[in-house]
């Protein structure tokens, strides 16, 4: 026996007010009113047009097939493009990173805004109570 | 027990009937369950409105997907299953379409200000204490008190699990009962010794 049933026994005194209050009347001439929405022919589905046509996704996509196509048929080396992207440092960057998240007053802060977003937190339910009685 | 079988047959020849289109069918299936129904409808919706609309809805529903309906469990279940759902995707868009503070919990105030109910009321106690309920648990503690659902069927039902169903039913007992406690007094719990 599950733990609810372990409790409600027939004569729960819960229970036996909802038999005695018993169900919501449903209003009167229901049947009809269902009878008569399930006689009445379905509204026809009026789909909005798409912004792109198939035909405007058909060309976009043949499209980007030629364009990859002509790039992987480039008489331009791969490697040759590489010749023009400048050198980029990064480790210099990443160490600074570290020493700036792993400082102590970074630790110290985040626990100053948490517990600062948490007693503003507090404050707005305590208010919306008061407000609500 | 001899009327119970009788009426279950009943119930699968209005069925059967109801599956070809049988108009006077149909029309007994819906006189059959609509308070059912609609009681369902309206704990979640806490409107009459809404609620009259999401019963006509449910049966619609049902009765054009009657074909479904494979008779493996029993069909009140069934309905209720849709009745749940239809009620509560209704609920859901008069949350987005209107937001107000009344909706969030219509009767919370007025049950504060109330402090006992006379006698004759203590259906309008009842409604105001499962008012302070959420709309899914006040239509789950219903179907379980009301109805007589067992848990299992309860789950089919909101298609939520057997642990999540039963925390609920505790906490919307225990909610229940302080409520009916402070509007009802001392009355509530001399019924047992009264009826």
């Amino acid at each position: 026996m599950d733990p609810i049933s372990e409790h409600v026994t027939p004569d729960d005194p819960l229970r036996l007010l909802f038999q005695e209050s018993g169900h919501h009347a449903a209003p009167g001439g229901l049947e009809a009113r269902i009878l008569e929405k399930m006689a009445a022919p379905a509204m026809p589905v009026h789909l909005p047009a798409p912004l792109v046509s198939r035909r405007g996704w058909a060309v976009t996509a043949a499209l980007l097939v030629l364009i990859s196509l002509a790039g992987l048929q480039s008489v331009v080396p791969a490697q040759a493009l590489t010749h023009h992207v400048p050198g980029f440092a990064v480790e210099p960057y990443l160490q600074a990173y570290h020493r700036f998240i792993n400082a102590p007053w970074m630790a110290a802060m985040a626990l100053g805004i948490a517990t600062a977003m948490l007693l503003e937190r507090l404050y707005t339910l305590r208010m919306s109570k008061l407000i609500l009685r | 027990m001899v009327s119970h079988d009788h009426t279950a047959v009943e119930e699968s020849q209005a069925i059967a009937l109801a599956k070809t289109g049988d108009q006077q069918a149909c029309a007994a299936l819906i006189a059959r369950y609509k308070h059912m129904v609609h009681t369902v409808t309206f704990r979640v919706l806490r409107n009459g409105m809404d609620a009259e609309e999401a019963t006509q809805d449910t049966f619609v529903k049902a009765l054009r997907q009657l074909g479904t309906f494979q008779g493996g469990g029993k069909f009140s279940t069934w309905l209720y299953s849709i009745a749940y759902r239809t009620a509560l995707t209704a609920l859901r868009k008069r949350k987005t379409d209107t937001y107000s503070l009344d909706c969030l919990n219509p009767d919370q105030a007025e049950l504060q200000r109330e402090s006992t109910f006379p006698d004759q009321d203590r259906k309008a106690a009842l409604e105001h204490a499962l008012a302070t309920l959420p709309p899914e648990d006040a239509a789950i503690v219903t179907m379980y008190h009301l109805e007589e659902m067992s848990l299992e069927e309860i789950v089919t039902v909101t298609g939520l699990g057997a642990s999540n169903v039963k925390v609920k039913l505790h906490r919307s007992r225990k909610r229940l009962h302080e409520a009916l406690h402070r509007l009802l007094k001392d009355e509530l719990w001399t019924l047992s010794a009264n009826t």
